[in-house]
């Protein structure tokens, strides 16, 4: 799918490309009222990708995707696709969209509907025709093409806008909430044709709340919490908890967990500082990102047992461990290496988030 | 087609696609199916024009009288008279009887109809050719005469019937066609026809019958159910899921908008095309009328929606509710109405009563009939009308034209409740006003009954037109009534003179009282004549309203002429000329002259009449004019009319033979000249003045005065205008205004600038339905006309201006706005 025209893109095949952009929306008389809504967001979402937009409830993504379609304007900062003004009608020309809760007029069928909106893309007549049957084919919807949408699932419905999203071909999909509120098989199927489409080296920008879809489809990913983006990068770095793209690579550190016991006058987190070199552990909090990083330290029922989560630490640091538990007289019950997940990255970024803005 | 509209035509059928959808296009379309289908097996039959209907009676009182004189009158026994009223019922036979004797009393037209109408049934009871052949008889009546009797089917018979009877009652029925048209359901008859011909029928239903029906069921029943289903094509287009996806694609938002707003129209396209061309249909296949300008009302209804959509539509961008929508277009519906009825009241209560209707230039004053019923004069110190007769709105009296009787006087008549009934009640005496009395009201010689016009003869007499007579008073007579207060005598000894007061009873007094007092105020009751008015009208010429009537004199000899059309006739009735001027009764001179009979024509706008000594100008209401010779009445060329002027009045020019001027239903002015070779008749270019109410020239033929919106007065040089239509008033007036004509002018008519029209658009409906840019009524020769010009361009101007700026503001709005 990267081809050579990236070339003749200014952004050299950057997409999606938002710069420091903000968003305020007024409300009230005279606009007293004042929501940020987008608060200096930028990212880059480069040709083939399949881009994540990944953050709570409220974390201004719909309102980026609205700055990039050109639904709202920006209060600042710059945002463009396929280096055009993000919503010039160019622009808006190669983008398919699907949007959240899509609603689809009742008197339509998927092929009227299909038709209606290939119209607007601005497709004459034989595109449309030609056009339909492959997509129809592609969502799913083959043999139901002439049922009033009225008798649709969610799911139907769902492919349905994603079928009219790639009427005229476009450089870029733009997916708001795919998969929301449908059922485990809507989702899935949903998944499934977002899937193929990321195999076809589609462009796809899509933006979710639900981790694990985004884990699922995208290669790229971007954090967002209350209207910033807090990481970006490729899905595997986010994952190791590895924010910055140009930081050495995380190879061959893990993630344990382990449960041992001490001698009941023992500190454990004194222990664990000494254990794997200086830093602060406080009992039963979150551990930052300092060194050693021991994530959570918890006590048993036995005031002797203890149960560590440990990032980042290597062969090395290992044996070394199981070494000072044995030689402070006490006993490792077990050591489970643990795979760092994407919840693990995002609930991180979006706790301190959270702790900075009240701070 | 341009690939960028694609999108938005794409739009508009989608708007198609969802009103077909809509369950309640379907109940409105099958709504509309049962009327149309409950309106096809109306249908329409001619038929001879036989029995007769209380309003065909224009003159109900003359016709009692006339009635009863053959009662009582012994010298009608055996005339058509007498034959009537002893072919009456009983009943009605004492009651006439006791009308003959000088009783009171009430008899219903009704009642008088039916008796007629089992005249018309059968005739062998009353009629007799020899009675019947001192009638004056039209030819119509003569052709059915000379019908072998065998041939006439039954209609036929009743329909020369009921001629026969209205030659027996002359000046007492309406003027009716000789075919009348009558409704039919399927096969059924409706039980009354119209009075009218095929002719007047197609007039009456494209003007007053297709338009109303139209605008009302399309105004009030689908522009109603149009605004209820569109309501929500805004506030649905803004659901985030529908908005966001159609701004993603590369349409601008005014084109989208647009577009949703014409594709609302789709709605009320469907039902309003299906509804008018189904009335079109059944017009046409039923009625035989085909008029494919009824179409029309198609794009006009959707401008009219359009209205109330284009302010449902910023309406629904703005609080996204279709509940909030239609309250904005109902809102703007109750505005429209509450500014139509206040404009409406305002014109009726203030405007129309001040309202210039007829003009005399009386020496250096100018006196005018308002439409309030009252006199006024212009006072050019004080740029103001004062009031000699108050005006009142609403009024019921009747005014009738003033006319000048010397450079100091002029002569009126004030009849109570006259307007819609040409009797009126009280007494009917001519009024005159002198200068010198300060515009005084002074009583003078009694009025023949039911008079509906004054003109003043060459030489000076007074003529006095009635519903069945023409009559005139010697000047002399007239001026002897005057002068007792030009001596200044006080009113008591005025009161004591030779009264016009009680003509019947100094009639009594000469005519030795018994019958011959009875049947002296019968004929005063029947419209004859009076002490001082005395019927000239010879015995071969009858009236039969409409008439139109002119006054001249012949070039030759000076003699007064009057030329009079009626019943399809043109003719000449004579003064007595010098060699008779010792005759003791002068009346009775006045000779039937020259008679031409008139083609007959449909007649789409008023009749008319002029005369100049030596032209006569008749209009019959078709788009031309007939120029016949003064003399022999023959027709010497014909003009025909460019599109704009339709002839409402026509005005010679004293002193001038070969100039009249016209004055047109379109409100403006015209110079016609008819030279000698009257096939090089010429109609100038309208003068500079517009919305004329009224013209009048003076004596000499030197000055011109219009009255034009309203009571604004403008006077022309005559030779001015001859010489170049586009001559400027030499002088205009505009008169102060009171306070509630200033309210109505700037504070309704800014308020009525700002609004849209939809309610004046019913004219612009019945404007190009019917094809007349006016509707003109007028009731008798005399009485000014009153024409309702129709508002076509303006209400459509001001709708789509008021659908151009309130989309702009919704696309500016829908543009600029964050969804």
């Amino acid at each position: 799918m990267v081809s050579s025209t990236a070339s003749s893109e200014p952004n050299s095949g950057a997409i999606v490309s938002v710069e420091d952009l903000q968003k305020t929306y007024r409300s009230g008389w005279l606009g007293r009222g004042q929501v940020q809504a987008l608060r200096g967001v930028s990212l880059r979402a480069e040709r083939g990708q399949v881009f994540g937009l990944l953050g709570p409830n409220g974390a201004g993504k719909t309102t980026l995707i609205k700055v990039l379609l050109g639904v709202i304007g920006s209060s600042g900062g710059r945002a463009s696709l396929f280096g055009l003004a993000a919503g010039s009608a160019t622009a808006r020309r190669r983008v398919g969209y699907l949007p959240e809760s899509l609603r689809i007029d009742r008197h339509h069928t998927a092929r009227t509907a299909l038709r209606y909106y290939g119209r607007l893309s601005g497709l004459d007549g034989a595109a449309i025709r030609s056009r339909s049957d492959r997509l129809l084919d592609l969502v799913g919807l083959a043999g139901r093409d002439r049922e009033s949408v009225r008798r649709f699932s969610k799911g139907m419905l769902q492919r349905l806008g994603l079928a009219q999203a790639l009427m005229h071909d476009p450089d870029l999909l733009v997916l708001d909430e795919p998969t929301d509120g449908l059922d485990p098989v809507g989702r899935s199927e949903v998944r499934g044709v977002i899937e193929r489409l990321r195999d076809d080296g589609k462009t796809i920008f899509l933006n979710s709340h639900i981790l694990h879809e985004v884990e699922l489809v995208c290669t790229h990913l971007a954090i967002m919490a209350s209207g910033r983006v807090l990481a970006t990068g490729p899905l595997a770095a986010l994952r190791a908890g590895q924010l910055d793209e140009n930081a050495e690579p995380a190879n061959g550190r893990k993630i344990i967990e382990t449960e041992f016991s001490l001698p009941a006058d023992m500190p454990a987190g004194a222990f664990l500082r000494l254990a794997l070199g200086e830093g602060e552990c406080e009992p039963n909090g979150p551990i930052h990102l300092a060194d050693p990083p021991i994530r959570t330290l918890r006590h048993g029922d036995e005031s002797a047992d203890h149960r560590a989560e440990i990032t980042g630490v290597n062969q090395a640091d290992i044996d070394r461990l199981v070494d000072a538990i044995r030689a402070a007289g006490g006993s490792l019950m077990a050591m489970t290496p643990q795979r760092v997940t994407l919840e693990d990255t995002f609930m991180r970024l979006v706790q301190q988030a959270s702790t900075a803005r009240t701070s | 087609m341009n690939m960028r509209l694609w999108p938005y035509l794409a739009v508009i059928l989608d708007s198609f696609r969802s009103a077909l959808a809509s369950r309640v296009l379907w109940a409105a379309m099958l709504a509309i199916w049962i009327l149309l289908a409950s309106l096809a097996p109306v249908g329409v039959r001619e038929d001879y024009t036989t029995s007769f209907r209380w309003f065909d009676l224009y003159n109900g009182t003359r016709m009692k009288a006339l009635l009863a004189q053959g009662m009582v009158d012994p010298a009608e026994v055996d005339e058509p008279l007498g034959r009537l009223a002893r072919a009456m019922p009983d009943e009605l036979q004492r009651k006439l009887q006791r009308v003959g004797e000088g009783d009171e009393v009430r008899i219903r037209l009704s009642t008088l109809t039916d008796a007629l109408n089992d005249l018309v049934d059968d005739d062998s009871a009353w009629y007799d050719a020899k009675a019947w052949s001192s009638t004056v008889r039209l030819r119509e009546l003569r052709e059915l005469d000379e019908a072998a009797e065998e041939d006439l089917v039954d209609s036929l018979r009743q329909r020369r019937s009921r001629l026969r009877i209205e030659a027996a009652l002359p000046g007492v029925f309406e003027a009716r066609s000789a075919r009348s048209v009558r409704l039919t359901y399927g096969t059924l008859d409706f039980p009354t026809g119209f009075a009218i011909d095929r002719a007047q029928f197609e007039t009456l239903f494209n003007q007053f019958v297709i338009p109303p029906l139209v605008h009302w069921l399309l105004g009030f029943v689908l522009v109603f159910l149009g605004v209820l289903v569109t309501a929500s094509i805004v506030p649905d287009m803004l659901q985030p899921g529908s908005l966001h996806l159609l701004l993603s694609k590369p349409v601008t938002r005014s084109g989208l908008l647009l577009a949703k707003f014409v594709g609302g129209c789709a709605f009320v396209l469907l039902c309003v095309a299906q509804l008018v061309a189904g009335l079109y249909l059944i017009a046409g296949l039923r009625l035989g009328i085909w008029n494919e300008r009824i179409l029309w009302c198609i794009p006009v209804s959707i401008i009219l929606f359009a209205v109330f959509f284009s302010v449902s539509v910023p309406a629904g961008l703005r609080w996204r509710s279709p509940i909030i929508s239609i309250a904005a277009a109902g809102a703007l519906a109750a505005i429209c109405v509450v500014i139509g009825v206040v404009g409406g009241i305002f014109e009726a209560r203030i405007v129309q009563p001040d309202q210039i209707e007829s003009l005399v230039i009386v020496g250096e004053d100018w006196i005018g009939s308002t439409g309030g019923s009252g006199l006024v004069r212009f006072d050019r110190d004080e740029n103001r009308w004062l009031e000699l007769l108050p005006s009142e709105p609403m009024s019921n009296d009747r005014v009738i034209a003033p006319i000048r009787m010397d450079t100091d006087t002029v002569l009126t008549a004030k009849i109570r409740g006259g307007r819609f009934n040409p009797f009126g009640s009280g007494s009917l005496d001519l009024i005159a006003m002198t200068r010198d009395e300060q515009w005084d009201v002074t009583p003078t010689v009694r009025l023949p009954n039911s008079t509906e016009g004054l003109k003043r003869l060459p030489g000076g007499d007074i003529l006095a037109v009635n519903t069945a007579d023409l009559l005139v008073a010697r000047e002399a007579l007239v001026r002897r009534e005057i002068e007792p207060f030009e001596r200044g005598d006080d009113e008591s000894s005025a009161g004591d003179d030779d009264s016009p007061k009680s003509p019947t009873g100094s009639s009594a007094d000469r005519a030795g009282g018994g019958l011959g007092d009875w049947l002296r105020a019968l004929t005063t009751l029947q419209g004859g004549g009076t002490d001082d008015f005395n019927s000239i009208l010879p015995a071969s010429v009858v009236l039969s309203p409409p008439m139109r009537l002119a006054v001249s004199e012949l070039a030759a000899g000076a003699v007064p002429v009057i030329y009079l059309m009626s019943a399809d006739q043109l003719q000449q009735i004579r003064a007595p000329g010098p060699n008779d001027e010792m005759s003791t009764n002068r009346a009775s001179l006045w000779r039937s002259g020259a008679t031409f009979e008139l083609e007959q024509v449909e007649a789409s706008s008023p009749s008319l009449l002029a005369a100049s000594p030596g032209r006569v100008i008749v209009g019959q209401g078709d788009a031309s004019l007939g120029i016949h010779d003064a003399e022999t009445l023959e027709v010497v060329s014909r003009l025909t009319m460019p599109e704009d002027v339709t002839p409402l009045n026509i005005v010679p020019v004293p002193n001038q033979p070969s100039q009249f001027l016209i004055q047109t239903v379109e409100g403006r002015v015209h110079v016609l000249t008819v030279p000698d070779d009257a096939a090089l008749t010429t109609i100038g270019d309208p003068l500079v003045v517009q919305d004329v109410r009224t013209i009048t020239v003076d004596d000499d033929g030197t000055m011109l005065l219009v009255a034009h919106h309203v009571d604004a007065l403008s006077v022309f040089k005559i030779a001015e205008v001859l010489d170049d239509a586009s001559a400027s008033p030499s002088q205009s007036w505009a008169p102060d205004i009171s306070f509630w004509r200033m309210v109505h002018r700037y504070v309704i008519g800014t308020i009525q600038t700002v609004t849209p029209q939809v309610l004046e658009l019913g004219e612009t409906t019945a404007s190009m339905v019917s094809g007349e840019g006016a509707f003109v009524m007028q009731r008798n020769e005399s009485s000014p006309a009153e024409v309702v010009r129709y508002q076509t361009k303006g209400p459509l101007v001001s709708c789509l201006s008021f659908i151009l700026i309130m989309l702009t503001l919704s696309c500016v709005y829908f543009a600029k706005s964050d969804f």
